[in-house]
C-alpha cells in the first residue's frame, strides 16, 4: 500500500508512505532460503535416487579446463561427473525459473503502470487465490502491489542459486539437486505472480469451466485481411495491439504462436491461435504474416533473418529479445511505419508497448497489399526444389526426431509426396536438416508444400480457464485423495514429441475416457486441440472443463502451470485442512503420500519445462518425460528391490510402516505412448488410497498394461493389500495368480486373501515422511 | 574413431560385402561430447564377444519394424540371451520369454549393482537393439561412466559410448547384419 497524506495543521508537511506489508510472512518456512527445505529434499533424494545421463563428459566452465570427467576422473577444481551434471541441471533450472520470474516482473510492472498497485487480485471463486505464493512466501497478497515483494524474494533466491554455480562453490551433487528443486519451487511462485496478475487485470477467464472455445490452426486466419502474428509468452504487447485495433476499428487478423496466442484468446476469444512452437518457422515461411511481433521466451532466434526473406517486418518488444535491432522507442510512429513498410528496416525494437501496438497495426495495413506474392502456395514447386537432392542422408543425421527425410526426398523426386506428407505430422520444423543439405534445399518448405493441397488445420481449443476454484476442490478433492478418481494428470510441455502430436491426443483421450482429470496448458493444449474425432470435434469440444473426473481443463499459458500445482496444494489445504501459509514441507508430504497427481511432459524441450517439472517433484508430484527428456541429464528413480526405502510413519502414532512403492518414481522417461499410459496409471497410486480407490487405480494399471504392453504388470501384486483392492472384473483370475505364482493363501469360499500382502489395508492410515507429524 | 568413411575403397566394399564399420559417427552428428568413441565392428566380432559373455542381457527397444523385430527375436532364440523389452516393444514380444522393464530404470538398476531378474548376479554385458538413438545414447554414456558392464550395440546406429557398435546402417544393411549375427550364433 502506498500514498501521500497531510496532517491538519501541518499542511506544508507531506508524509510519503512508500510500501509496507499488511502482514508479516507466516508459517514454518516462509520465504525459505536455500537451506530451509534441504532436509525435505534429502528425504526425497534418498528414496528417489538421481540417475545421471551425461550429454558431455567434459567441463568447460573455467579456464582450468576443458577437463575430462569421464570414468571417475575429477576436474582441476575437484568436481566429478555426477556433480557436474547436477551443476548443469541447476544452471538450466535457473534459466527456466528466471524466464518465468522476469516475465512476471515485466507484466506485473506493466499492469501496475496501467491499473495501479491497489488493483485487486481476483482469480475466481477462491479464498486461496495464490496457493503457490502463500505456501512458499507465507503471505496472502491482495493487490498487484503485494506481488512485488514476492518477486523480490524469488529474484534474490535465484541470484544466490546462480552464485553457487561458480567454480569452487558447491561440491555435492545432492546439494546441487536440492538447489535445483529450490529453483523449481521458486518457478511456480514466479509463474503464479505472472498469471494471477494478468488474470486479475486483463479480465481473463477466472476459474471458468465455461471459458469459450476459440479457433486454432495454421489455416484459421483470413488471409484476405492484413495479418499480425504475435510470438512468445508475454501478452502485454499483444494486448496493446488488440486495444489499438478495437479503438480504431481496424479489421485485422491477429493470430498468435506459443503462449502469447493462448493469452490473447483469454483476453479476447475472437483472436486466433496459429499454433505452438513447432509452427513458428512453418508459419513465417508460409509468408502469411504481414507483421511479426515478438515478446519473450521460446521465440526462434533467427526470426528476423527468416522474416526479412519474405519482407515481413519484425517488431521486438522486450529487452530479452532485441535481435540487434535499432531502438525506435522514442521515434514517431509514422516514421517507424514508413521505414518498416519501405524495407529500410527489417525490424525495430519498441519498448513502449502502446506505441508498438500502433506501429504493428499501421504497418500491417500498409504493407499487406505489397506482400501477397510472398506466400508459399504452389505445391508444383516441389519437383523443382528436390531435383538436386543426391540422397546423401545428411538431413537424417541432423534431424532431432530421427525422421527419414532423405527417403521422403527421394520419393518426392520420383513424384511421390506421400512420405513428405507423413513427415509433416512429426516434423518440429527446426530447420536443422537444411543447415546440412549440400544442395541448400529448403526442406521445411518442401514438407510444407507437400501438405498444402490436403491440409485443413482448423480446430477448437478452450481458452485458458485459469485456476481451479475452491468449490471444485471441495467437490473433487476427497475423490482424488481416496483414489476414487484415478488421478489428476497434467499434460504439459512443448512440442518435441517423439512420434508427433497425435500420440499426445491419443493419450489424453484414453485418460479422459477412463475418468482421469486431464489438465493441460500451453503448447500441449494447442497440439491436442488439432486432432478431432470422426464427427470433427476436438477433445475440448467433446469434454467439459471442470476439475472433475472425465474432464479436460486448459488452464492457460505456460505460467498457468502454477494453477496445476495450485490445485494439488488446495487439495491439501481445503480437503485436508492443512495450514497453507509457509507450510511447504507438510503440504508436499501430504501430496506425495495422498494426492494421485502425475505430470506428463511428453514433448518437453525447454529449460522452463525442466524447472516446472522440478517444482512438481519437490511438491511430491511425479513427472514422466518423453524420450527426449533423457537430455535433461537426470531422473529420479525409485529402486523397488531395496525394501529399506519404502516405508513411512503413521501420523497417528509415529510408528514406521512398510509401504508399497507408491509413487515408485519422481521423474522418469518412457520411450513410447505404449509405455507412457501404464506408467501414468502406476504413478497415480498412493499409500493413502482406500480399497475402492486402489481397485480403480489397479484396474487402470492392469488394463492399460495389458492393452499397450501385452501383459499383466510384473508388480501389480505389490499394490494389493486386501481382496477389496482387486479389480472386480478380474478378481478370480488375479486371486489364482496370487496363489499360484506368489504363494499367497486364499480362502476360496469367501474369496478372501488370508496371507500374503506386505501390509493390510487400514482405512485410517495416515502416511507421512515427516517424523514430527507422528506422535513418538 | 575407427571410421573409414570417406575413403573411396569403401564404396566398392559396401556393394559386395557387408561392412558394418562404415559411417562410424554419432547418428546425431552433434552428439559427440564424450571423451572416447566406440569401436565400430563387424558382426563377427560382436558375435564372438557375446559368445564369451557369461551373463548377457539383450535389451530390445521399440524402434523396430516388424521385419526387424522378427530378426531380433530370431537372434534372441539362437543366442539364448535373456531378453528384456525396454519400453513399448514389450507388447510386441510374443515368441520368446522376456521381461519388461523401463530403460531408464534398467540403467539405474545396473549402475546400482542390481543382481538381475532372477537375482543370480550382475550382468556382464548388455546388448542393445531397436532403440531411439537420442534416448539410448546418453544412457550408454551413463553406463560407460558409472558401471563396469560391457556395452554392445547391434542396433542400426553408431553409438559413441558403447564398447562396440556397428556404424550407421541403412535398413538393408541392418537386416543383413542381423542375419549375419543369427548365422554366426547358429554356428557352433
Amino acid at each position: 500500500m502506498e500514498g501521500v497524506f497531510t496532517i491538519k495543521g501541518l499542511e506544508n508537511v507531506k508524509i510519503y508512505i512508500g510500501k509496507f506489508s499488511e502482514e508479516e510472512p507466516q508459517g514454518i518456512t516462509p520465504m525459505p532460503n536455500i537451506e530451509d527445505l534441504r532436509e525435505w529434499d534429502m528425504k526425497l533424494l534418498k528414496r528417489y535416487k538421481p540417475l545421471y545421463t551425461p550429454l558431455s563428459e567434459r567441463c568447460t566452465f573455467c579456464t582450468y579446463g576443458p577437463c575430462d570427467l569421464s570414468k571417475g576422473k575429477e576436474g582441476a577444481c575437484g568436481i566429478d561427473l555426477k556433480t557436474q551434471q547436477a551443476r548443469l541441471l541447476l544452471f538450466t533450472t535457473i534459466m527456466g525459473a528466471s524466464a518465468h520470474a522476469t516475465h512476471g516482473r515485466h507484466i506485473l510492472e506493466h499492469l501496475i503502470h496501467m491499473y495501479g498497485r491497489d488493483h485487486q487480485i481476483e482469480v475466481g471463486a477462491s479464498e486461496d487465490k495464490t496457493p503457490n505464493i502463500s505456501l512458499v512466501a507465507g503471505i496472502v497478497p491482495k493487490t498487484l502491489g503485494d506481488l512485488e515483494s514476492v518477486l523480490t524474494y524469488v529474484e534474490g533466491q535465484l541470484s544466490h542459486l546462480l552464485a553457487s554455480l561458480h567454480t569452487g562453490q558447491e561440491g555435492s551433487y545432492l546439494d546441487f539437486e536440492s538447489k535445483a528443486l529450490h529453483a523449481g519451487m521458486l518457478d511456480h511462485v514466479g509463474m503464479e505472480v505472472a498469471d494471477v496478475a494478468q488474470v486479475s487485470a486483463l479480465n481473463m477467464p477466472k476459474a471458468d469451466e465455461n471459458a469459450p472455445l476459440v479457433d486454432i490452426g495454421l489455416d484459421v486466419l483470413d488471409t484476405s485481411k492484413p495479418v499480425i502474428v504475435c510470438i512468445g509468452h508475454n501478452v502485454a504487447a499483444a494486448y496493446h495491439i488488440m486495444e489499438y485495433m478495437e479503438e480504431h476499428r481496424y479489421d485485422i487478423e491477429l493470430g498468435g504462436l506459443c503462449c502469447t496466442a493462448i493469452d490473447t484468446t483469454r483476453v479476447d476469444p475472437k483472436r486466433k491461435i496459429v499454433g505452438s512452437l513447432s509452427s513458428q518457422l512453418r508459419f513465417i515461411r508460409s509468408g502469411v504474416p504481414d507483421v511479426v511481433v515478438v515478446d519473450e521466451q521460446c521465440v526462434r532466434t533467427d526470426t528476423v533473418k527468416e522474416a526479412s526473406r519474405l519482407r515481413i517486418p519484425v517488431i521486438a518488444t522486450s529487452n530479452k529479445i532485441m535481435y540487434g535491432l535499432r531502438d525506435r522507442t522514442n521515434d514517431a510512429v509514422d516514421e517507424i511505419v514508413e521505414d518498416l513498410v519501405s524495407g529500410k528496416e527489417k525490424g525495430v525494437l519498441i519498448l513502449d508497448l502502446e506505441k508498438a501496438g500502433e506501429v504493428a497495426v499501421k504497418t500491417a495495413v500498409a504493407i499487406h497489399p505489397q506482400r501477397k506474392d510472398y506466400r508459399l502456395s504452389d505445391p508444383e514447386r516441389i519437383s523443382e526444389l528436390v531435383k538436386d537432392c543426391t540422397g546423401c542422408g545428411n538431413c537424417n543425421f541432423q534431424c532431432p526426431e530421427e525422421l527419414r527425410i532423405s527417403e521422403a526426398m527421394g520419393a518426392a523426386k520420383q513424384g511421390d509426396t506421400s512420405l513428405l506428407q507423413k513427415l509433416d505430422e512429426c516434423c518440429i520444423a527446426c530447420g536443422r536438416c537444411e543447415q546440412e543439405c549440400p544442395k541448400g534445399i529448403p526442406i521445411v518448405d518442401v514438407i510444407q508444400l507437400s501438405v498444402l493441397p490436403i491440409r485443413k488445420d482448423k480446430s477448437k481449443v478452450r481458452a485458458g480457464r485459469g485456476q481451479v476454484s475452491d468449490p471444485e476442490i471441495r467437490e473433487e478433492g476427497r475423490n482424488l485423495v481416496l483414489g476414487v478418481t484415478p488421478g489428476a494428470v497434467a499434460m504439459v510441455g512443448c512440442p518435441n514429441f517423439p512420434g508427433g502430436a497425435r500420440e499426445l491426443y491419443e493419450v489424453a483421450e484414453e485418460l479422459v475416457k477412463r475418468s482421469y482429470i486431464v489438465m493441460v496448458n500451453g503448447c500441449t493444449a494447442m497440439e491436442i486441440a488439432r486432432f478431432k474425432d470422426d464427427e470433427g470435434r476436438s477433445l475440448f469440444e467433446r469434454y467439459p472443463a471442470r476439475f472433475l473426473k472425465g474432464n479436460i481443463l486448459n488452464t492457460g499459458s505456460c505460467v498457468s502451470n502454477s494453477a496445476i500445482t495450485g490445485a494439488v496444494i488446495k487439495v491439501a489445504t481445503i480437503f485436508a485442512k492443512k495450514q497453507l501459509l509457509g507450510n511447504y514441507e507438510e503440504i508436499a508430504d501430504y501430496i506425495l503420500n495422498r494426492v494421485g497427481a502425475v505430470g506428463v511432459a511428453w514433448g518437453a524441450y525447454s529449460q522452463k519445462a525442466q524447472s516446472i517439472g522440478l517444482g512438481c517433484v519437490r511438491l511430491g508430484v511425479p513427472v514422466i518425460l518423453g524420450p527426449h527428456g533423457v537430455k535433461y541429464r537426470r531422473v529420479y528413480v525409485g529402486h523397488t528391490y531395496n525394501k529399506d526405502e519404502w516405508w513411512v510413519y503413521d501420523a497417528r502414532d509415529g510408528s514406521k510402516v512398510e509401504i508399497e512403492p507408491a509413487p515408485e518414481h519422481l521423474m522418469i522417461t518412457v520411450d513410447s505412448k505404449e509405455e507412457l499410459l501404464p506408467m501414468i496409471a502406476k504413478l497415480c497410486i498412493r499409500p493413502s488410497d482406500n480399497n475402492f480407490g486402489r481397485m480403480i487405480k489397479l484396474t487402470n494399471y492392469i488394463e492399460l498394461s495389458e492393452k499397450y504392453l501385452g501383459r499383466l504388470p510384473d508388480d501389480w501384486h505389490v499394490f494389493v493389500r486386501t481382496e477389496g483392492d482387486l479389480p472386480l472384473a478380474y478378481k478370480d483370475r488375479l486371486l489364482k495368480i496370487l496363489e499360484d505364482e506368489h504363494g499367497w493363501k486364499i480362502d476360496w469360499a469367501s474369496k478372501k486373501i488370508v496371507e500374503g500382502p506386505m501390509r493390510r489395508l487400514d482405512v485410517s492410515f495416515q502416511p507421512t515422511n515427516l517424523k514430527k507429524e507422528g506422535r513418538e | 574413431m575407427s571410421s573409414s568413411e570417406g575413403k573411396g575403397k569403401d564404396k566398392d566394399k559396401g556393394k559386395n560385402k557387408l561392412d558394418t564399420t562404415r559411417r562410424a559417427h554419432p547418428y546425431d552428428r552433434a552428439d559427440f561430447m564424450g571423451t572416447k568413441s566406440a569401436r565400430a565392428v563387424n558382426p563377427e566380432v560382436i558375435a564372438k564377444t557375446i559368445k564369451k559373455m557369461k551373463r548377457a542381457l539383450l535389451v530390445i527397444g521399440s524402434n523396430l519394424s516388424d521385419e526387424e523385430l522378427a530378426k531380433v527375436v530370431e537372434f534372441a532364440k539362437v543366442s539364448g540371451l535373456e531378453v528384456v523389452g525396454a519400453g513399448g516393444v514389450a507388447g510386441r514380444l510374443k515368441d520368446i520369454p522376456n521381461h519388461y522393464m523401463n530403460l531408464h530404470l534398467l540403467v539405474g538398476y545396473i549402475i546400482e549393482g542390481w543382481k538381475g531378474f532372477d537375482g543370480n548376479g550382475k550382468y556382464d554385458a548388455l546388448v542393445f537393439v531397436g532403440h531411439i538413438y537420442y534416448h539410448l545414447s546418453p544412457m550408454l554414456r551413463a553406463l560407460s561412466n558409472f558401471s563396469s558392464t560391457r556395452l554392445i550395440s547391434i542396433d542400426r546406429y553408431y553409438y559413441p559410448s558403447a564398447d562396440m557398435t556397428f556404424g550407421n546402417l541403412s535398413d538393408e544393411e541392418f537386416i543383413q547384419a542381423l542375419d549375419r549375427l543369427i548365422d554366426i550364433m547358429r554356428e557352433e
